[in-house]
């Protein structure tokens, strides 16, 4: 496999080679390139060292690297499979990987339960639920009174948790998603389509062509 | 009009801080979609998009808890379409969430 173009090798140099990537993922060694160049504008905009930090994620995200999220913060760590605190251009391909409109769905489904199940016991607890709800209200500035927000938890477990044992297990989270799709609404981003429009890559890699991937 | 229940799970989805889709753009003003919240009940929030459909002539059908808006002037990319759905939080809360779905994205802003 050595048509790797001499100047491609060392954009690259430092981070997980792009062909292992596309092989990996959904996404095409163009297309792991063209994120490359988001990356790299994630990962300098704060401190330039190769490596997006929680803050540089949050000024990505929104604007702002100060604005702390619960939510943003599940994403960052999940992405972080390393627990480095950081998000190397591995995870970042592999991450938004599950992202991709032609992810597997078992993918897509993991990644969600992993996502709200806030401490990793391997369950969704009400009262992570609860704690989710009350940030996703607070942060919208929507104010609903406590046993609203039971009865809300209440109609959610009735229909979630089939053996009613307060906690949300994989399986019941399997099936809950597959009854309600719009829940993984969330887990696709129609961008990562186009992302070689939305990022042109300005390697020339005439060698490493689609035949490769 | 039936509106579509909301789990707690779907109003946790609503939180901009898992819309990855802002890594990808470097201008929010280009945004096909918006979401706004209301006290307002929901006949109050149909006569509301139902008022501004007629200032902007757009023709409104009503179909499963989405006001659906259509413009009859063709503009630089075809006719201008405008989704507005309606998601019951509480019967005094809602959220609306408003998606182009076809047309011109600056025309869309305007309205």
């Amino acid at each position: 496999m050595g048509c790797f173009n001499s100047k491609v090798k060392k954009q690259f140099r430092g981070h997980e080679d792009p062909i292992a990537l596309a092989s990996q993922t959904a996404f095409s060694v163009s297309e792991v390139e063209a994120l490359f160049e988001l990356f790299k504008s994630i990962s300098s905009s704060v401190i330039d060292d190769g490596l997006i930090s929680k803050e540089e994620f949050q000024l990505a995200l929104f604007k702002n690297r100060k604005k702390e999220n619960l939510f943003a913060n599940r994403i960052f760590d999940l992405f972080d499979v390393k627990q480095k605190g950081v998000i190397d251009f591995g995870d970042f391909v592999k991450g938004l990987h599950v992202f991709h409109p032609n992810a597997p769905q078992e993918e897509k489904v993991n990644f969600s339960f992993k996502l709200y199940d806030l401490d990793g016991t391997g369950f969704i607890e009400r009262q992570e639920v609860k704690q989710m709800l009350i940030a996703l209200l607070c942060e919208s500035e929507m104010k609903l009174a406590d046993e609203t927000i039971e009865s809300i938890l209440d109609k959610t477990f009735v229909e979630a948790d089939s053996n009613q044992d307060g906690k949300i297990d994989k399986s019941e989270w399997q099936i809950f998603v597959s009854q309600n799709p719009s829940l993984l609404k969330i887990m696709t981003l129609p961008y990562l389509r186009d992302i070689t429009t939305t990022f042109p890559s300005f390697v020339f890699h005439s060698e490493v062509d689609e035949v490769a991937t | 009009m039936k509106l579509t229940w909301l789990s707690a799970f779907d109003i946790i989805s609503l939180s901009p801080g898992f819309d990855l889709s802002s890594l990808f753009e470097k201008d929010k003003s280009h945004r096909s979609d918006a979401r706004f919240t209301t006290q307002k009940s929901a006949s109050t929030i149909v006569s509301r998009l139902e008022e501004v459909a007629s200032m902007g002539s757009f023709k409104v059908k009503k179909k499963d808890g989405t006001v659906k808006m259509q413009g009859s002037k063709e503009g630089r990319k075809g006719q201008l379409a405008i989704d507005a759905e309606i998601f019951e939080i509480t019967p005094a809360f809602h959220v609306v969430q408003v998606t182009k779905k076809s047309g011109d994205t600056a025309e869309y802003s305007l309205h």
